[in-house]
């Protein structure tokens, strides 16, 4: 046998190996989702019912939950329900979310990602930078914006869509803003279960989860000596937290995008 | 390139898209297991995006759990014959359940039957008993209208697997009258030849 066939040989072995792992690694992963979803598997809530209207669809929950209200770092974003149909909240997509300083910093309406948002916000902001966090939307993309602060200003944290302004800490380092960019599924809608009766829309407050709120691990920014004024905290003023409708999504299955944010 | 660099170069590409998608995939169906669906949906969606065909599949029963069924009948493919097995065939009727598509919805279970476990068939056989209180008597014209103004408007919306889904439905229901009430419609639409 030749050196070179020798090389080939061995190469085969590392094939083998490598789809022989690899096909390890998948049939676990199927397994655990079919365990999965036999012990989530349950029967439907809610009686059957022939549709019977005159004027099809004339029951079908149109109605997209109002936005959210921006969470605390800590808390996800409330969704809303109201008329007959069942308000959805479109999901953020966290994943694959901008990287700043190594969290990720997805904008969206999820709690997870709210709270990954905040997590990025400390990572990133420096020792001044405020947190951000991630903005309610309906649909489309939403991004959460933070900055970080500059060197002996107290910077505040900026959100899309302001719906608090966070005044930032003691002036100092300098930190790495970053965008976080989200993406939304679209918010799909659910058939009333009484077609052909009109009922009055009736408002259900949102329930609003609190999240984790992992913390941030801060990096010690550069201070740039003499150039620091003292740090006098901005205090922001918030406005009436007002749920701004966002651009609802289209209607159909929307793939949901990675939308990577620029990374520092 | 002599063969042995040819064989490793194919090694590393060989290697390089399975476990990415196993990753995923495993991610998924943790996330799944914890009810955390928004999540679980994004692993499958991408482990779909790197090759994984079976998160179709997967993606659907989520779906189901998120209470979008329409979503989840794209995901599955349709309604139409036997899933890959008696678990996501059930995940599949309760999607078509979720839909009022009660016909579809009952083939589908009736196809669950012994091929899955006991709990999936209980709840296989309470689900039918449900939807045989609905069959019980024939539908309304009212409720075939219903059916293919559904089939309609998701051709309208370019959704043919919905829109041959509530026609199909439309079309056995209609069967279900004496007068079989708009069946051509209902058939011609189930198989796509209406404009």
């Amino acid at each position: 046998m030749t050196k070179s066939w020798k090389y080939a040989v061995a190469a085969a072995g590392l094939i083998a190996a490598g789809r022989g792992s690899a096909q390890e690694a998948g049939a676990a992963a199927h397994q655990a989702m079919h365990d999965a979803m036999h012990a989530q598997a349950t029967t439907p809530e809610g009686a059957p019912a022939m549709p019977d209207h005159a004027t099809p669809g004339a029951m079908m929950g149109n109605h997209q939950g109002m936005p959210g209200m921006a969470g605390t770092p800590a808390n996800g974003a409330a969704p809303a329900q109201h008329g007959a149909g069942q308000a959805a909240m479109p999901k953020g997509m966290p994943h694959h979310g901008a990287q700043g300083a190594g969290m990720h910093a997805a904008g969206a309406n999820h709690v997870d990602a709210a709270n990954k948002a905040a997590m990025g916000a400390a990572m990133g902001g420096g020792p001044n930078g405020g947190g951000a966090r991630g903005p309610a939307m309906m649909g489309g993309a939403s991004s959460g914006t933070m900055m970080g602060s500059g060197a002996g200003m107290d910077t505040p944290a900026m959100q899309q869509n302001m719906q608090q302004m966070h005044p930032g800490g003691m002036p100092g380092g300098s930190g790495g803003g970053m965008m976080g960019g989200g993406s939304g599924t679209p918010g799909t809608t659910t058939p009333g279960s009484m077609p052909g009766t009109t009922m009055p829309g009736t408002m259900t407050p949102g329930t609003t989860t609190p999240g984790t709120s992992a913390p941030g691990t801060m990096t010690p920014g550069t201070p740039s000596p003499g150039t620091t004024p003292p740090g006098t905290t901005m205090p922001g003023t918030p406005p009436p937290a007002t749920p701004l409708p966002g651009t609802p999504a289209p209607i159909g299955p929307t793939a949901p995008a990675p939308m990577p944010g620029p990374h520092h | 390139m002599n063969p042995s660099g040819i064989l490793l170069v194919a090694s590393l590409i060989l290697t390089a898209g399975g476990p990415g998608a196993d990753e995923h995939l495993l991610a998924g169906a943790h996330a799944f297991r914890e009810a955390r669906y928004a999540e679980a949906l994004v692993e499958f969606r991408v482990a779909q995006e790197l090759g994984a065909p079976e998160s179709g599949d997967y993606a659907g029963a989520t779906l189901v759990k998120l209470e979008r069924p329409l979503e989840a009948i794209e995901a599955f493919g349709g309604l139409g014959g036997p899933g890959r097995d008696a678990l996501t065939d059930y995940y599949r009727a309760v999607a078509a359940y979720d839909a009022r598509l009660y016909l579809a919805a009952d083939r589908l279970l009736a196809m669950v039957g012994d091929r899955s476990g006991p709990k999936i068939a209980d709840q296989a056989a309470r689900l039918r008993s449900r939807i045989g209180s609905v069959l019980a008597v024939p539908p309304v014209p009212a409720a075939i209208d219903w059916y293919l103004a559904q089939c309609a408007e998701q051709r309208g919306l370019k959704r043919p697997i919905l829109s041959r889904a509530y026609c199909q439905e439309a079309a056995e229901q209609a069967l279900r009258r004496p007068d079989h009430y708009r069946l051509s419609e209902a058939q011609a639409g189930a198989v796509g030849t209406l404009p």
